[in-house]
């Protein structure tokens, strides 16, 4: 099982091209234009990972994260961000973010969301065998 | 709320002397007494109530490695300011070859052969820091004796080019600095580099970097400082050179959380320097200055989700700002380690949403305990160790003198229970204190009080008729011509040693001075 994906994003081309790009690695893609919607795609569907628009108009990312996070506390969720969104971005640590992408690069679009669909359907991947590997990878 | 007083021994006798001091003293209303002679001895305490003072006396034969190696803990961690520490040993005589055990954090030393009534006052008073009262005695009054104090200093790396010390006192300005290793002649540290303080390990207070000379001043044969290769020699003995250091972690979380760490553990020391401070403490923007391998942010309760999302990111703002290079361990972290290192741009960053555990520690420690690489073939002593017993000399001005206590003052700044001694024809061992009474500034210089402990009663007697014997005199110096005029008339047959009571020159001084009861050498009747 691969998971189920949610994107949520105002910007319908990021959408469209973010779709296309992560097809094989998803089960299924929901996408949302309004952060309003994804939590109600949310509600109604078996979501494994979101990646979502840190910047949006009405219900930004950070809203959107709240909202689900009282529904679900833990589904990864991941961020599009853009130059200037530092503020908001710790507001997404505390919340509990995955990972963020760069956009318009969206560079390791898929690597990321593939990390986070396999977390999401359930491979917990901070065991401390992993914490003390990610140590002795970053000392070397 | 009564402080413990936990005695550690096999004497059958020592509690009910113990109990009766603090009777006699009027102790017991604020003191409790306990005594444990089990074969595996654990310090530490389940629930730390920090409205307490803990004072442990241990009999030297309790005295281990393992003992020793939690007394370390507890000097190294949050526990310390709470605790005071004593031992009992047979003989004064022992004192110099067992003054090591202090580098682990034993405070004070009593000896059998000397006054142990005075070691637990001393005991007492640095664990209650100064309120209980002291005995008064007989000082001299006209003292402005030029001196030096030796002082411990722990070196910690050697190799040919540089050394690494740490000491309770900054000496980073000296020039030529001569390091006396146990049973050597000095070696000469020319120049410090690199000073930090405190230091890392929150052992003490400084870490110097020190150039050694080069070798045309080595090759000097008529130096008086070791030359690189009697010195090489000697380390060769004792230490194995390696390319590497110890690994220096900082964990900032509750003392409980740190304690039962401990406790599953209490013997192992995996190579790593552990600190452990709670981030409410004083000291901890101190150490948070200094450069660590990796820092643990452990529990914080007091902190709000919020609060310790924001405490987090200022850890990792301050590495940044700093140009510190520390490997961030970030627990109970529901964001993930990529999240975090993209938001603040900082890479060595790792999180889990594991909770800091005593356990989790024990498993996680010794995983990350691999030494650090340097490049430079180095000796790394273990700064413990008795081969490693290591002194300066630090000028002062010596203006008081007691049989119990010696003020000084001099323009280094000094933490209180650091260890000096003081030769004046035979070393007084000392620990600074909190003075008993207000001492004025001279000039730039501050003045201290140390307690003097470990003296046999023989010594003691010296000391005591040297003391009487200068009361009203101007004492200008303090070497072995200090005590000789005593000694020399004790040596004379027809001259009659001036008795303290005779020499006193109050009532007070007199009471006092008579005042010999002494609990006696229960140490040996086990």
């Amino acid at each position: 099982m691969k998971g189920n994906l949610l994107l949520i994003d105002d910007e319908e081309m990021i959408l469209e091209s973010s779709k296309d790009l992560l097809e094989d690695i998803a089960d299924n893609i929901y996408t949302a234009n309004r952060g309003a919607k994804g939590v109600e795609i949310f509600k109604s569907e078996t979501i494994h990972c979101i990646l979502c628009d840190i910047n949006m108009p009405e219900m930004n990312g950070i809203d959107v994260i709240k909202k689900i996070r009282e529904i679900n506390p833990d589904v990864p969720f991941i961020f599009y961000t853009a130059h200037g969104s530092d503020e908001l971005m710790r507001e997404a640590v505390k919340y509990g973010a995955f990972d963020f992408l760069d956009k318009p690069a969206l560079e390791g679009l898929e690597e990321i969301v593939e990390r986070g669909l396999k977390a999401g359907v359930g491979a917990k991947d901070d065991a401390p065998a992993n914490f003390v590997s990610e140590f002795q990878k970053l000392s070397n | 709320m009564k402080n413990p007083i936990y005695y550690y021994g096999k004497s059958k006798d020592a509690p009910a002397e113990f109990q009766q001091f603090l009777e006699k003293r009027g102790l017991v209303t604020d003191y409790e007494l306990s005594h444990f002679e089990a074969e595996e001895l654990n310090f530490f305490p389940e629930q730390l109530d920090k409205k307490k003072n803990y004072t442990l006396i241990i009999d030297e034969d309790y005295i281990n490695e393992d003992i020793l190696y939690q007394i370390l803990k507890i000097r190294q961690s949050s526990l310390s300011p709470y605790f005071t520490i004593g031992c009992i040993i047979g003989k004064s005589e022992d004192l110099e070859k067992k003054s090591y055990w202090m580098k682990y954090g034993i405070n004070l030393i009593g000896v059998n052969d000397g006054d142990l009534t005075s070691f637990l006052i001393q005991l007492l008073y640095v664990a209650s820091d100064g309120l209980v009262p002291i005995q008064r005695f007989a000082e001299t009054r006209n003292t402005h004796a030029k001196s030096s104090v030796s002082l411990q200093v722990y070196v910690d790396t050697v190799n040919q080019f540089s050394a690494q010390l740490s000491s309770d006192i900054d000496v980073s300005i000296t020039k030529d600095l001569a390091v006396k290793l146990q049973n050597s002649a000095p070696m000469l540290l020319k120049t410090c580099t690199k000073a930090q303080s405190p230091s890392s390990g929150s052992y003490c207070q400084f870490e110097t970097t020190w150039d050694l000379p080069q070798e045309s001043a080595w090759a000097s044969g008529t130096s008086e400082f070791l030359n690189w290769d009697t010195l090489k020699t000697q380390l060769d003995f004792n230490f194995k050179s390696k390319p590497e250091r110890p690994r220096r972690i900082l964990i900032v979380s509750q003392l409980s959380t740190y304690i039962n760490y401990l406790k599953t553990k209490p013997k192992s020391s995996y190579g790593v320097q552990i600190t452990q401070v709670e981030y409410t403490e004083d000291r901890f923007e101190h150490l948070l200055s200094l450069e660590w391998d990796a820092i643990i942010l452990g529990d914080t309760p007091s902190l709000s989700a919020d609060e310790r999302y924001d405490f987090n990111f200022s850890i990792i703002d301050h590495c940044k700002a700093h140009k510190l290079s520390s490997l961030i361990f970030i627990t109970e972290s529901v964001a993930k380690s990529e999240a975090v290192r993209k938001v603040t741009r900082y890479e060595k960053v790792i999180t889990t949403q594991d909770k800091l555990t005593g356990e989790s520690l024990s498993t996680v420690l010794p995983a990350i305990s691999k030494p650090v690489e340097t490049g430079v073939e180095s000796y790394v002593l273990d700064k413990y160790s008795k081969y490693t017993n290591a002194f300066i000399q630090h000028p002062c001005l010596i203006t008081c003198l007691s049989e119990f206590f010696v003020i000084f003052a001099t323009n280094a700044k000094i933490p209180a229970k650091s260890i000096f001694s003081l030769d004046i024809g035979f070393k007084l061992p000392l620990i600074v204190v909190k003075p008993i009474r207000e001492l004025e500034r001279i000039g730039d210089k501050t003045q201290y009080m140390g307690f003097i402990f470990g003296l046999s009663e023989e010594r003691l007697q010296i000391l005591r008729q040297t003391v009487n014997y200068y009361l009203q005199k101007e004492v200008k110096v303090l070497d072995e011509g200090f005590i000789k005029p005593v000694t020399e008339a004790a040596k004379a047959p027809d001259l009659n040693t001036p008795k303290p009571e005779e020499i006193a020159t109050t009532p007070a001084q007199q009471t006092e001075l008579t005042d010999t009861k002494k609990i006696k050498t229960y140490y040996t009747k086990h």
